[in-house]
């Protein structure tokens, strides 16, 4: 039924006759406010309001955050950052996107860039580098095991670059971390430990420092100068640290400058000029060989020239890398670049590898050599020596000790320990197990010579015990025990047999879903999130990310850096649709 | 045998330790469902209330023990918060749809079985995500690795398609030519502004938004509430409605295949939402319906159940899944910035919770249904209004200040336009759809920068 004009309630449409207020939902009938007014009231105040909005945020800055306040509740926030670049650029061309860290005086994050981002930074050679200030704006983005900040534009992101200062190689130190330096010396040695960075060796007349150079850094700015050992050059980076050890991280190769001066490193310094205010300090001397003796951890020469006589230490690595060992014998020409130390009073000259010792000329004399299972006795100088040499002190008698009681005021006392191998990782100069018997966990160091001489060398493995009869030394804050001999180390009970079977990278499937499988490979990209570490392990065949927790991460010695080569026991786990392994055991080899 | 023994011993600590976390679930469904009573709040505020508090009693409640709390809120609020959209048209995004069949029915007197058909749907939504879940792994690590590099423009698609989706639209009615033609344009051109307007205002609040830093994970929160929660109360308080006497059916108007195609639909719309980035269950539901073009109210009810169900709990549901832990969903990311889900054992317990919370919650909703027919018959609905209003308020001014009660009422407005001038609410997600749409293009600070937003 169709009901008059007016006879019905215009807000529920009920038959409310010549009523004024409606008896079913209370509206007024008459005096009503036409929707006419409503509906303009409303665009009006749309409008009115986001203009007023508009207006209100167009003066107001991006608010500045400090990184140690980023939280949970900060989620997509947008904020500006303050800081100095501290890592990266990690560069992925395949996804366009840049990796760098960033922190302030509160703490460090990563930042982000992304397609066009990426595009326009690289475009415009505004890539941040390790030791840029940056002011940066962006959106956060926290996760319980990361946080992030998206950078919102290449605009957004102000770079001031670092001023270098002329620095000496022997001036810089670990707690010179992120300085910017300018060093010159001449190229020592070049070398890729693994794919994605390059370490050069540079040196003076006082000492050395690695420069590395990362792939990441090639792929956005260009190979590296074509240099060769020998060349002077000059380097202007970052001072980072790699276990504690400072080098210099190059920010782009056109930093690395070979210079067309001369190498004053390599001038020769008279033997009889080298007093103990040189200890540390590099130098390079030319002499004749007058006695060359073999100890456990490698070649002792005494070389001499016209001022006087010095002792040639070379460890077994560095006697392994000659290129013509046989050479060196009493009555060799011999030109030397090393470290000066000192032991026990007697001058030391210390090369760092085989290439700093260059054997110019020899005559056939005997070497003095000790024959295998011989006591090493007291060195002894066929000839009058102007340094004075002591006397080395007798062998003190060994004492069975449990691990546990073994203390810093054992340092240097002979001990026998037996215990079970807990863990054993390799070395440049040996092996080095982890000894258990239960009270206490000692380090056993076993010299490659020593090794060598150990009739059950294959069987030292986790889960053998042995008997070590050998000296307590202490280093890095670690309790040592050193035989000096092979037959120091006799085998108690066989380890339990174990098959490991070392998977290449790029064999490992989605077949391999919770299997626990092994890997070996070398970190080149760790972070840190809230329960662990996340580390990428390179093989030759590929990468894999390894996720380590803390309980794991806890047992890891040393530490878990960049370039660590390391053998990983961890279960595949796919993650975001990426294959990882979970770390149940990392071994840093 | 010995590791048999092991193995064994293992798996009865899990089991114990999973067993620990079930009162977590339980908990969360009974807050969840009394609070999707309070209309037009969102179980997200409410969650975020409870982050906060997790935050500090981190170590006692445990991450998994607070994952379980929230995942039992999101399963209660998913299915109860039908009874507010129907029983006091106070909608969220992924309600907004209901709401004109709910009232329908509630004024035919039949609100308490619109309610129980959007909980069948809803249980049929938790259906599907336990029948998918053997194989939840593969599919959506497949689809997403599919997806990941065409977001930018099947959002796109998706936004032109809601804004095309409203043509043609009126044009015959008026005595001229300039009549018709307002007629024909004043309801599209509400929906288009009110789709700019909220953009707008998501691309503020992405790179200037007045919420405090620290409230940052809030930040959409006054905006929605302004947009969907306080346009519909003022309404509601202007209007006056009278709701009839309403029945309480002992059975339901909904034979197996009307469930069944109402389910299928539902599913379509909430997996898509559930799983795509930026769309919300008020999107999903609203392709699915066209998708599916289902034309009976008892279809459109149930699906309506099932896809916001599927929305909110999938999502959800995706951040547990087993080494792909996909973070979509206002929950998820909350509860991300905290907590780091481990292990397929605890994937398993969220499925079975998800069955054990949502049957606890379908047994709520008949009781809590009944319980508002005995409200909106007692209580003025005005009066329930305005302390809906009261709680809104409250709500954005604690979360985040005077910032948020200022977003609140520029974005009140606009979500009033699609009322008044009868264009699509769903034009209101142009708060999200825009500035993720156009960051996802790269294009999002530059237009923002055109708008003075960033100098």
């Amino acid at each position: 039924m169709q009901h008059q004009s007016g006879a019905t309630c215009p807000s529920c449409g009920r038959f409310v006759g010549p009523l004024e207020k409606c008896p079913f939902c209370g509206a007024n009938i008459r005096k009503r406010l036409p929707l006419k007014f409503l509906r303009l009231a409303c665009l009006v105040l749309a409008l009115a309001g986001i203009a007023i909005l508009l207006y209100a945020i167009s003066g107001a800055s991006t608010p500045t955050a400090k990184i140690g306040n980023v939280g949970a509740t900060m989620n997509y926030a947008y904020v500006k950052i303050e800081g100095v670049v501290t890592r990266g650029p990690i560069y992925d061309a395949e996804q366009q996107s840049l990796r760098f860290y960033v922190a302030d005086e509160t703490g460090e994050i990563q930042a982000s860039t992304f397609r066009e981002v990426t595009e326009a930074l690289i475009a415009a050679r505004r890539v941040p580098m390790v030791g840029d200030s940056i002011i940066v704006e962006g959106t956060l983005r926290i996760r319980d095991d990361f946080s992030a900040l998206n950078v919102a534009s290449a605009d957004k992101l102000q770079i001031t670059p670092p001023t270098f200062s002329d620095t000496l190689l022997t001036q810089i130190a670990a707690q010179n971390e992120l300085k910017p330096v300018r060093v010159r010396g001449d190229v020592r040695e070049i070398k890729t430990p693994y794919q994605g960075l390059t370490l050069v060796t540079i040196g003076d007349a006082m000492g050395e420092l690695d420069v590395a150079i990362t792939g990441d850094t090639e792929a956005l700015h260009g190979s590296l100068p074509a240099i060769v050992p020998g060349d002077v050059v000059e380097v202007q980076g970052i001072v980072t640290n790699f276990r504690d050890t400072p080098q210099l991280l190059l920010r782009h190769p056109s930093d690395f400058q070979k210079l067309d001066t001369e190498n004053t490193a390599a001038t020769a310094t008279d033997i009889g000029a080298i007093s103990a205010q040189r200890v540390n300090q590099r130098v390079r001397v030319l002499g004749t060989i007058e006695k060359v003796s073999e100890f456990s951890q490698g070649v002792r020469a005494t070389l001499a020239d016209a001022s006087g006589e010095i002792i040639l230490l070379l460890w077994q690595n560095v006697y392994a890398e000659l290129a013509n060992p046989d050479a060196l014998k009493p009555g060799a020409r011999v030109e030397a670049l090393g470290q000066v130390a000192e032991y026990r009073g007697e001058m030391e000259i210390v090369p760092e590898r085989g290439q700093d010792v260059q054997i110019t000329a020899a005559v056939a004399q005997a070497v003095t050599t000790r024959e295998a299972g011989e006591t090493k006795q007291p060195d002894e100088t066929a000839e009058p020596s102007k340094t004075p040499r002591p006397t080395r002190e007798p062998t003190p008698v060994p004492v069975l000790i449990d691990i546990g009681s073994v203390t810093e005021a054992d340092v240097e006392k002979r001990v026998i320990v037996t215990a079970t191998i807990v863990r054993a990782s390799p070395f440049s100069q040996g092996m080095r197990y982890t000894l258990d018997d239960g009270t206490g966990t000692i380090v056993l160091i076993l010299w490659t010579d020593v090794l060598e001489t150990v009739e059950v060398q294959d069987a030292l493995l986790p889960g053998a015990t042995v008997r070590v009869t050998g000296a307590v030394e202490l280093f890095n804050k670690q309790l040592e025990v050193i035989p000096d001999a092979g037959s120091a180390v006799e085998l108690i009970a066989p380890a339990p047999v174990v098959t490991i079977t070392i998977r290449s990278i790029d064999s490992i499937t989605t077949a391999d879903l919770d299997a626990t499988i092994f890997i070996q490979g070398t970190v080149n990209e760790v972070s840190d999130f809230s329960a662990g570490k996340y580390a990428t392990v390179t093989d030759e065949s590929g990468e894999i990310r390894v996720t380590v927790f803390d309980n794991v991460l806890a047992r890891i010695q040393p530490p878990l850096e960049i370039g660590t080569e390391v053998q990983v026991e961890g279960r595949v786990n796919l993650f975001r649709g990426n294959l990882e392994i979970v770390a149940n055991e990392v071994m840093v080899q | 045998m010995a590791v048999e023994t092991q193995d064994f011993a293992s798996l009865q600590n899990d089991s114990m330790e999973y067993l620990s976390l079930v009162p977590y679930a339980i908990a969360g469904t009974l807050i969840a469902s009394t609070l999707a009573l309070v209309p037009a709040l969102h179980i997200y505020n409410v969650a975020g209330i409870f982050i906060l508090i997790a935050l500090g009693a981190q170590e006692s409640i445990g991450g998994d023990g607070l994952a379980m709390l929230l995942l039992g809120m999101i399963v209660g609020y998913a299915m109860l918060n039908t009874v507010s959209a129907v029983f006091l048209g106070a909608p969220d995004d992924s309600t907004i749809f209901i709401v004109m069949p709910g009232q329908k029915y509630l004024l035919m007197s039949r609100g308490y079985e619109a309610a129980v058909l959007t909980g069948i749907g809803a249980l049929g939504g938790a259906a599907v995500l336990m029948a998918l879940s053997p194989f939840a792994v593969n599919i959506f690590v497949t689809l997403r690795t599919i997806l990941l590099p065409h977001l930018h423009w099947i959002l796109g698609v998706i936004i032109a398609y809601m804004l095309m989706a409203e043509w043609p639209k009126g044009g015959d009615h008026g005595a001229t030519r300039w009549a018709r033609l307002w007629d024909a344009w004043r309801g599209l051109g509400a929906g288009l502004l009110t789709f700019i307007l909220s953009g707008i205002l998501g691309l503020v609040l992405m790179y200037k938004s007045p919420v405090p830093l620290e409230m940052s994970f809030q930040n959409l929160l006054p905006a929605f509430v302004g947009l969907f929660a306080v346009p519909w109360v003022m309404e509601n308080i202007l209007s006056g409605t009278e709701i009839p006497k309403q029945h309480i059916s002992k059975s339901f108007d909904a034979p197996p295949g009307i469930i069944a195609r109402g389910i299928f639909s539902g599913a379509v719309g909430g997996l898509f939402a559930a799983f795509f980035p930026v769309v919300t269950g008020g999107i999903g539901g609203y392709l699915a319906g066209h998708a599916t073009a289902q034309r009976d109210d008892r279809v459109f009810i149930i699906s309506q159940g099932a896809s916001k169900f599927l929305y909110y709990v999938g999502a959800f549901c995706l951040f547990f899944l087993p080494a792909a832990r996909i973070t979509k969903g206002g929950m998820s990311a909350m509860l991300a910035t905290m907590y780091t889900p481990q292990g397929t054992g605890l994937f398993h317990l969220t499925v079975a919770m998800i069955a054990v919370c949502g049957v606890l919650a379908f047994g709520l909703l008949l009781g809590y249904s009944r319980l508002t027919v005995w409200l909106v018959e007692r209580v003025n609905y005005r009066y329930i209004s305005l302390a809906t209003l009261g709680i809104l308020f409250a709500l954005v001014y604690f979360m985040t200040g005077w910032g948020g009660i200022a977003i609140m009422l520029i974005a009140t407005p606009i979500g009033w336009l699609p009322v008044l001038w009868g264009s699509r609410r769903l034009n209101c997600l142009g708060v999200l759809l825009v500035p993720i749409t156009l960051n996802l293009a790269g294009l999002g600070p530059t237009v923002a920068s055109w708008l003075g937003i960033l100098s």
